[in-house]
């Protein structure tokens, strides 16, 4: 069974330690939009903004190079600093769009990145709500290598929202990320995307 | 304008210019999720009051200086279109009211978004009002709020706005416009959805202790159906979970 809470619902009538919650009062209250499920006693957020991680993935621009440090545009007036390495193979360019993790996080919100490609094409650039990134990569990368299979392109996904993409079926594989965002929250959306890419190529 | 001499009667047999009950509100609709590009975003109508709200963030705070590294900042902005009013409102860009209404909603907000777990950030609210009917300030702190819950920001909890006037001698909650103008006095109210806590409190005219309570206790009632409305519009994002 799965329900919807928004901030200030009571999850739990005692102090309980769990993820996008708060205790106040001997009382624990969710503290975002999210889904709730009874089953799994998770609470999940329907929306949010990125918040960098060790180790998370990205897709970025690279905004600047400096001499020693480039900067990463990793969302709307948010970025990353890569130190520059001299040995590496792939020295950055202002306006390259490139896959890169996240390898520290300094003066708490700062990400510092590493082991940063570019990703070949160019790609196209669009956005994607942060919260839905997952629900599009699907468990263990399902959801996006059928996309890639169908569509003959190749998705690159960053957990900050950027997504690239190259190859020939862009305009289907456009279309399809956008159905994945539009109903992340919904049962069966493999399926779907399957059978509508597989009408699409039919169609065209 | 308005004026004690030219004060036209707002109540007829107990009810007021436009038939409502002094306890009843105005219509509402709220839509959350109207515009693409913020990350929250909600609409709202409020009698005649027509207003978006729109809420960006948390991103990095531009200027640098402003930035707390400790928790995010909040910045907002009312802004009255300049079709919004018969009167001067939003003409020349942000007058002192504007200014004074965007701090009193920041700081309702500062005291419902949990702050703390975004460091070096800030919180953008923008609030337009297309068309203005009075109450203003209350039906975007509704919109701001519903706004920020489907941004997926943090907060302890929702927040819902609303005014209570004493129109002809009698306590009257949601205030219009001519009532606003008119009035002996209003007061423009932010309460938290579970505890009732009183974020913003706010009064231009004279009232006397009782009358402040029963305005706060018509608040409260009138709050349980702004409260669903809010839910339901939220709810409405995600139909088929």
């Amino acid at each position: 069974m799965k329900k919807i809470v928004l901030p200030g619902d009571e999850m739990y009538d005692k102090p309980v330690r769990a993820n996008h919650t708060y205790v106040e009062g001997g009382r624990t209250f969710s503290k975002v939009l999210g889904i709730y499920n009874e089953e799994k006693d998770e609470l999940v957020p329907l929306e949010g903004a990125w918040h960098p991680r060790v180790g998370n993935s990205i897709v970025g621009i690279v905004a600047s190079v400096d001499r020693s440090t480039s900067s990463i545009e990793l969302r709307h007036s948010s970025y990353g600093i890569l130190i520059n390495d001299r040995m590496s193979r792939y020295s950055p360019r202002k306006g390259d769009i490139v896959e890169s993790v996240v390898k520290s996080i300094e003066r708490k919100s700062v990400p510092v990145m590493d082991r940063v490609r570019p990703i070949d094409g160019p790609p196209l650039l669009i956005y994607v709500k942060p919260a839905k990134v997952p629900r599009l990569l699907g468990r263990n990368d399902s959801m996006v290598k059928q996309i890639e299979e169908l569509t003959d392109t190749r998705i690159v996904a960053g957990l900050n929202g950027f997504v690239a993409v190259s190859g020939r079926g862009i305009n289907m594989a456009v279309a399809s990320i956008r159905k994945i965002e539009s109903e992340a929250h919904t049962y069966g959306l493999t399926d779907r995307i399957r059978e509508m890419l597989i009408s699409m190529k039919n169609d065209s | 304008m308005a004026s004690k001499i030219n004060k036209p009667k707002l109540m007829h047999n107990g009810k007021r210019l436009d038939g409502r009950m002094p306890d009843e509100l105005r219509k509402i609709r709220i839509e959350a999720g109207v515009l693409k590009n913020a990350n929250g975003s909600a609409y709202l109508e409020w009698g005649k009051n027509r207003i978006i709200a729109a809420i960006y963030g948390p991103r990095d705070v531009v200027p640098k200086h402003f930035a707390d590294p400790n928790a995010a900042i909040i910045k907002c902005r009312y802004s009255m279109a300049p079709f919004s009013s018969l009167e001067e409102h939003g003409r020349a860009g942000q007058n002192r009211r504007a200014i004074e209404i965007s701090k009193v909603i920041k700081e309702v907000f500062e005291n419902a978004v949990i702050l703390e777990e975004f460091p070096n950030s800030e919180i953008d609210i923008f609030l337009e009002v297309l068309q203005s009917d009075g109450s203003t300030r209350a039906a975007c702190i509704n919109a701001a709020a519903v706004a920020l819950a489907s941004a997926g920001i943090p907060m302890k909890d929702m927040v819902y706005g609303v005014s209570v006037g004493k129109v002809d001698g009698e306590i009257c909650v949601d205030v219009d416009m001519i009532e606003d103008n008119y009035s002996e006095a209003d007061m423009p109210m932010a309460i938290s959805h579970r505890d009732n806590r009183i974020l913003l409190l706010q009064m231009d005219g004279e009232m006397d202790s009782s009358e402040i309570r029963k305005g706060f206790d018509m608040a409260v009632a009138a709050g349980e159906k702004i409260k669903s409305l809010q839910r339901e519009a939220l709810l409405q994002m995600y139909k088929g979970v």
